[in-house]
Formats: C-alpha cells, structure tokens, sequence
C-alpha cells in the first residue's frame, strides 16, 4: 500500500492538478470567510466545472476547497463571533473573547496552526483507517449510535455556564426543535404547521447564524463601538503559534476525537467541535476561563474540525454513507467523475482512494498557510466601528441563511431565531446547549427507535453500549465535580 | 487601514456572488420570439428543475445529460440545472407545475421518491404526472436480498426462515411502498418484521452487512456496485428482483438482472397459480412508472408540439451517440435509457393506471402502516 501512496502522490503533484487544488483553497477559502455558507454550497459551486475533468484532477479541485472551509471558517468565528460554517461553531465560545480583547490575530495564529496539524493527523489517521474501514464502521450499529448521540447530548452539561438547569433547558429546547420537520421513523411531519419549508426541518445553518450573529449584530450596532473594545491589536500570529506547540497534546488528542466522531456514519460532522471542545475543557487543568478568552478553547475545536474530515469520508468511500452534507454532495461529483463508491475504492479505485488522502493533507497545510499570510490584515476588521461594518456583514449573513433552502422562510425562520437568541443571550441562559441539543435530536431519536424496533431493551446489554455508557457517565461526574471545586476555590463567585 | 480588509471582504463577496450567479442564472429563456430560424430553440436558455440538492442521484444525472441536449437539440439551447429542494422533492414539482410556464422553456426532473409522493396521494402533492410528457426516462430495478443465516437460498422458501426476517426500510410514504406492495402480493407479511427509520437505502445496506437485519434490497444500481460484492463472498443470496413492465403490462425480468426471479415468478413457485387482485395491479403501476421511469425528465404536456418533438428527436439521438455510452456507464448502470417508442409505451402505462388503483394503495397505507396526510 506504501507504494501505492507514493504512486498517488505523484498524481497529485502533477502541476496542472496542483493548479486545481489552489483553485479549490482559494473558493474554500473565500467560502469558509463568509458567515453561513459551508461545504455544501461550495461543493454546489465547483461541481459544474468537473465535467469531463479526469478523476484526479476532479478531486483535486473539490477536496482542496473541502480542506480548507473549516480552516477559513475560523475568521468570522473569532473576528466576529458569528459561525463562518457548521463546523467552527465552538470556536466562538473562546475565538471571539479573544478578539474582544484585541488579540485576535494571536487566536487565529493558533487557530489556523492547529488546523494544518489537525488535517494531517485527519489524512494520516484516514490512510490507515482505510483497510480497517469497514469492519471498524460495521461495529457500529444503531444501539452503539444512540449511545454515541447521548454522549454528544452530555455535553450539555459542560457548556451550560453557570446554571445547570438552564442548560438542560436550552439543550431540551434544541431538541424540541430538532423534532420539527418529518419524523425520522414513522410516516408523519411535526410541527410544521402545513408549511412545506418546514418539511426537512429548520436548517442547521439558519438556526446558528441565528442563535449567535443577529444578537452580535443589535448589541454592536446598539453600542456603536467596534468589536475590540481596544483600539490596537495585542498579540500576535506568532505568538498563537507559540501557544498552539505549547497545547501539543490538545491538539493531538482533539484531533483523534475529531477523527473518530467523523468516522461514524450518520452522527452528523456537525457536532465534532462541541465535543472536542467540551471534552479540552473537562480534562483540562484551570478550566475556569474557558468561554472568557483561553486560547486552548480555540486549538481544540480547530484540530478537531479538520481531522474531521479525513474521518467522514471513510464511510462515505467505502459505504457511500456520507457522514456529512459536503460528503454527500462529494458522492455525486465522484459519480460524475466517473468513480463509485463503494468496495471498489479499495482496490481497483485504490488510486483514488490515495489521491483523496494525499490532496487533503496537502491542502489543508497549503490553506492553512494562505490563512495564516492573511489573517494579519484581516484581524483589523474587528477596529471597524459597527455602524459600517454591521449592514455589510447583515447583507452577507442573509445571503448565507438564504442559500440554505432559497425559500423566504429561511429569512422568517433567521430572524425569529435571532430574536430568541438575543433575549438568551442577554438573559444569561447559555445558547451552545440549545445548539447541541437541536443537532442531536434526530440521531437520537432515530436511533433510539431503531435499537428499541430490532432489540427490546437487549440492547443495553451490548459491550460497546456500556462502553460509551460508562464514559458519558464519567464525563458528567467529573464535570460536577469540577465545577463544584472550582467554584469552591473562586469562593463562589460567579463566571462564565 | 480598516479600509484595507474592509475591501479584501467586498472582494471575496463579489468573487462569490459572481460564482453564484454564473451557477444559478435561472433560465431566461420564455423569449420564444427570438428565434429566427427553423428550429424552436434558437441558443435560448431551457431551465430544468431538479427537486434536490445539487450533487444527489438525479442532480448527477441531469447535469450529465444537459451537456448531450444540448449537443443534440435543434438551435443548441443551454440546459441550465434549478436546484429546488425541500418536502422530500415535492416543492421543486410542485413548483414546476404552478410556477412554470408551459412554453417549452421549463423542464422538470424527478426521480422514484418525487413519484411515490403522486402515486400514494399525499396531500401536499400538486403535480399529476400523468399531465406532464416525459422526454427521457432512465429505467432502475430494484433486488431484494437475504442472509445465508437465514437458510433461504430462493424466494419461494421466504416463509420457511430459520430466524426471524427483519427488513430494514426507511418509511412507508418514500420508495419503501413498493416493497410493502411486494410483500402483500406474496402474502409473508406476517414472516417479516419491517424496521423503519433507517435513514435511507445505503444506511440500511450497512444495518444489512452488521447482521442488524437479515432482509435488504438496494436500487439495481446500487446491487451491482455493493451488493454483488457480497454475494460473491457468501454473505448475500439474492432472492427476487421487482422487474419491469412490458407493453402489456406484465412484470418481466429485470435486463441487468437476467438471472434472478422475479416477485411474478416467485409468486408462481409459492402458490403454483399467476398473481391477480388489488395489490397485484397496485404493484404493476407502481412498477411500471418506478423502475422503468425511474429518473425521468418531463415537459409540461401543454408545452409547444414544437419543443416536445425538438426535445424527443434529440432524446433519441443522444442515448446513440458513442461517448454517451461510454461516459453513461457509471451514471446509468447497465440500463439503456427511454426513448422514443418504448417511452411511449412507459407513458400508456402511467396514464391507463386506475383511480381505483390508487384509491386501494391509499386505503391500504392508511389502514396497515398507519399513514397520514393522504387525500381522501
């Protein structure tokens, strides 16, 4: 197989197909900057051109633009608080602190150095998960997937702040609208009130653009001030770097959760920086300025969102499963390219295979470095005061929520939300969880139903379920613990 | 020097919008005036809506298709791909036929779950495809497939299972039906235990493979590229295939199949007699207009004769031209697409089918899966 990778790596740096893969990093790019739209309307976007390209040069345009979303997501996380895709919502929780206090280039530094490791660990971790693919993807059925859907709920607990029982309640609230839309077992929509919008459900991205930007936007525009209170940039890209080679092992580990999460089909991508990022904060020493500006808030989500992606397209190669909307739409432009998915990608197609793996490890450090050359410039956005920076970024931000579905729901529905977060928000009742909770609503309930239809209750006596049972367990303990210590020690005072 | 990065983000802004417009520029056509020539088409813009999102099954094969229409359609016009999404692809329809002129500018596209929502009633269904003129329709079998631990090695010995059978399905409303119809018709609905749920074909191919369930059936297309696989190593047995119509009617066997059984055939082995009675015709309809239409491309029936016979002629010499069969190979499986006469013959079979028909699958839905939102 070694020898095969080295075949494939000459494909690959093949200069015109090289070409393509810095075409691909400039539309991921400029994609992943702009809040609201992801992999999806990316892969939209170049999936035209591929006609008549051969296979490899294909997947060099479409895997260079998937490499680097999740790097240039980063920008409007951190400079503006607001998701730049699904997959950089947890960097807000620390990214956008940090550039309130005028060190934003210092977070992106360490962002985007994280993501380079990130993808190669990813692209390593999807080479030699490749053989062991399927048999690793088959152990997981629907019992082993609803546990994982409850582990990801736990998370809850680790982002609810202050109040436990308002976290609950917002993550109870997320999965009360995770359930509109068509039931995922039986024949029936709920909650849609005879409005076809509603059918699929309120889409992910209109619900966190939503949840965290329009109530950014009012408070900024309110306060007339721009984003850093300060009117110079602290910190610097380098020494985001010096912090990220510090947190080595967060970012080794964040990206084997990132990895590992993505690998499974059907969990949904969605919910990997959550995890990473609730998981750094539990096992980590002085969690108390988590959520107030630690840098370690933003290495966690950003290796982990990159290692995602070699995970995900395990079972979308090897199952044709995709393990996420850009996987999925990464199906059709391999079928049009003229390669299936399936058992033929491990061995007549293994080529491709390896070609997918090499292009994603090169991207990603290539995307990476663009965004690191950039982010000194664009780090200044966040000295622009609100009244001209807010109605630009607004008009982009309905663009964003409007390419969801292009239904003027999705304008209504952004909005509504909008205005519940902004209560949230200045009520003090935590919005991550409501987040969480909305994204995990439909796996679990699927799952659920699935593993109660074919088991009974036998199901729970199922090795693996117990496994992820007794780590879920140990992750609310501890987090109970710790914040009652931690509370202890800060003699009760609030935070958060 | 705000100004600076304010400017790099209204540059990538209109990078973008460039992007987006040059790929969503919807058809302009509905000038019918300007062509000068012979042909109907004069370079124009023809819009096709396809009800799902760019990069699925029926978005692949539509793209594929535009570029030989519009190689082989008289005047050349440019096939731009709508993506509507959304209700499970009754939006784009029903937008099609409420929103869309009929002047042979606007074309839809639909694959087997656009379908069943017209063939079952539901009620947001505003489209009746027997009002819409197919121009090309890419037939699509289906297979369904056993584990070597249940003991069955053909489909007549389907009741005599030494486990339980469970089938994994998604829901009663999508392309599941015409399993559910299958299974009537062979009367073993007692035999088997349906799970729905599974988020669709490939995750229930994969609960198949974990032993999850025992019982599976994939499209042909995806049997040849997943299944035989593991029928070639001992872990799948096919049992019957649901075949295709023919002019008259009758279930035939599947031609990328020839091996395996059909449903018909299986029934015969069971009961020693020829199938007959409601779900029986039921079945036949939803045959008929499922896999031998399976993704199909339609104009509106009203359309100029002019356009719909441009678009036929051109429909039949694309599915000749060389590269076509060649490039199509991936995209297509190994069915030949409709065209022409044998389309027409798809077509009688769509609009002689029987109120009654559907009436009886409504009511049955209705009273054995407990499905809502039919039309009464």
């Amino acid at each position: 197989m070694l020898e095969a990778a080295l075949d494939a790596l000459f494909i690959v740096l093949d200069p015109s197909r090289v070409v393509f893969i810095f075409i691909g990093i400039l539309v991921g790019v400029t994609i992943g900057f702009l809040p609201g739209l992801g992999g999806p309307v990316g892969m939209s976007l170049l999936l035209p051109f591929i006609f008549g390209m051969d296979p490899y040069s294909g997947i060099a345009l479409l895997m260079g633009m998937v490499a680097v979303i999740h790097t240039a997501d980063t920008f409007p996380a951190v400079l503006l608080g607001v998701p730049g895709s699904s997959g950089s919502q947890a960097t807000i929780m620390d990214g956008y602190p940090l550039a309130q206090r005028g060190e934003a280039s210092r977070a992106l530094g360490a962002a985007f150095f994280s993501s380079i490791i990130g993808g190669i660990i990813g692209a390593v971790i999807m080479f030699f998960a490749i053989p062991i693919g399927r048999p690793i993807v088959l152990m997981f059925g629907s019992p082993e997937l609803f546990m994982l859907s409850v582990l990801g709920l736990s998370m809850v607990g680790i982002l609810a702040g202050n109040s436990a029982i308002k976290g609950l309640l917002a993550g109870a609230t997320g999965m009360l609208l995770g359930t509109v839309g068509g039931a995922p077992a039986t024949a029936e929509y709920r909650f849609t009130f005879e409005w076809i919008y509603l059918f699929n459900g309120i889409p992910l991205t209109v619900l966190a653009l939503g949840l965290f930007a329009l109530p950014e936007m009012i408070d900024l525009l309110t306060q007339k001030r721009s984003i850093a209170s300060s009117s110079k940039l602290e910190g610097s890209r380098l020494q985001g770097i010096k912090d990220a080679i510090k947190h080595k092992w967060l970012i080794f580990r964040s990206s084997l959760i990132g990895s590992f999460v993505g690998f499974i089909p059907g969990l949904g991508g969605s919910v990997v920086d959550w995890i990473s990022y609730g998981v750094a904060k539990q096992t980590s020493k002085n969690n108390e300025n988590f959520g107030k500006g630690d840098i370690r808030g933003v290495i966690a989500p950003e290796s982990a969102n990159n290692a995602k992606e070699g995970g995900t397209l395990i079972p979308t190669i090897l199952f044709g499963i995709p393990g996420s909307g850009t996987t999925a739409i990464l199906l059709g432009g391999l079928i049009l390219l003229g390669v299936s998915s399936g058992p033929s990608m491990l061995t007549s197609d293994l080529d491709v295979t390896l070609t997918i793996v090499w292009t994603l490890a090169l991207a990603s450090v290539f995307g990476a470095i663009v965004c690191l050359l950039v982010a000194k410039h664009v780090a200044k956005i966040s000295l622009i005061s609100a009244d001209k920076l807010v109605p630009f970024l607004l008009i982009i931000m309905m663009v964003g929520a409007y390419q969801s579905t292009r239904h003027w729901g999705d304008f209504l529905i952004f909005i509504l939300i909008g205005i519940i977060g902004w209560f949230m928000k200045h009520l003090d009742w935590p919005r991550a969880p409501l987040l969480v909770g909305f994204v995990l609503a439909t796996s679990a309930e699927r799952y659920l139903h699935l593993s109660m239809s074919r088991y009974g209750f036998e199901w729970l006596s199922r090795p693996m379920v117990l496994v992820i049972g007794v780590i879920t367990i140990l992750i609310i303990v501890s987090g109970t613990h710790m914040k009652r210590r931690s509370n202890r020690m800060a003699g009760g005072g609030d935070h958060g | 020097m705000g100004k600076l990065s304010k400017m790099l983000g209204v540059g990538l802004a209109v990078l973008l919008f460039t992007f987006l417009a040059a790929c969503n520029e919807e058809g302009n056509g509905g000038n019918a005036n300007s062509s000068n020539g012979d042909s109907f088409y004069d370079g124009d813009d023809v819009e096709v809506i396809v009800p799902f999102s760019a990069g699925g099954g029926t978005d692949s094969l539509i793209r594929f298709l535009s570029n030989y229409f519009q190689e082989y359609t008289e005047g050349a016009p440019s096939f731009q791909v709508q993506n509507i999404e959304g209700g499970g692809s009754i939006n784009g329809a029903n937008e099609y036929v409420d929103l869309r002129d009929a002047d042979g500018y606007s074309l839809l596209a639909t694959s087997a779950s656009t379908k069943i929502p017209f063939l079952i009633g539901q009620e947001e269904v505003r489209y009746d495809l027997r009002e819409l003129q197919p121009v090309l329709g890419t037939p699509n079998g289906v297979v369904l497939y056993t584990s070597p631990d249940t003991g069955i090695t053909e489909g007549a010995e389907i009741k005599d299972a030494d486990q339980e059978l469970t089938l994994g399905a998604t829901s009663p409303t999508g392309i599941d039906v015409m399993t559910l119809l299958a299974i009537e018709v062979l009367d073993i609905r007692d035999d088997i235990q349906i799970i729905f749920g599974y988020e669709g074909a490939g995750a229930s191919r994969v609960a198949f493979e974990q032993g999850e369930t025992n019982l599976d059936y994939q499209s042909g297309t995806a049997f040849q590229s997943d299944v035989t696989p593991l029928v070639e190593e001992g872990s799948a047995v096919p049992l019957f295939s649901y075949g295709f119509t023919d002019e008259s009617g009758d279930i035939i066997r599947d031609p990328a199949f020839p091996d395996i059984p059909t449903v018909k055939e299986v029934y015969e082995d069971m009961y020693g007699e020829e199938p007959s009675g409601e779900a029986w015709d039921a079945y036949r309809a939803f045959v008929g207009v499922v896999n031998n239409l399976h993704k199909s491309v339609w104009i509106h029936e009203d359309a100029p004769q002019e356009a719909i016979d441009a678009l036929g002629e051109a429909a039949t010499e694309l599915v000749q031209d060389e590269d076509f069969q060649s490039e199509g190979a991936e995209v297509l499986g190994n069915y030949d697409p409709l065209v022409g006469e044998e389309l027409e013959g798809a077509i009688d079979s769509l609009t002689s089918i029987e109120e009654e028909t559907l009436e009886w699958v409504r009511n049955y839905l209705k009273e054995e899966y407990d499905v809502t939102g039919l039309v009464e």
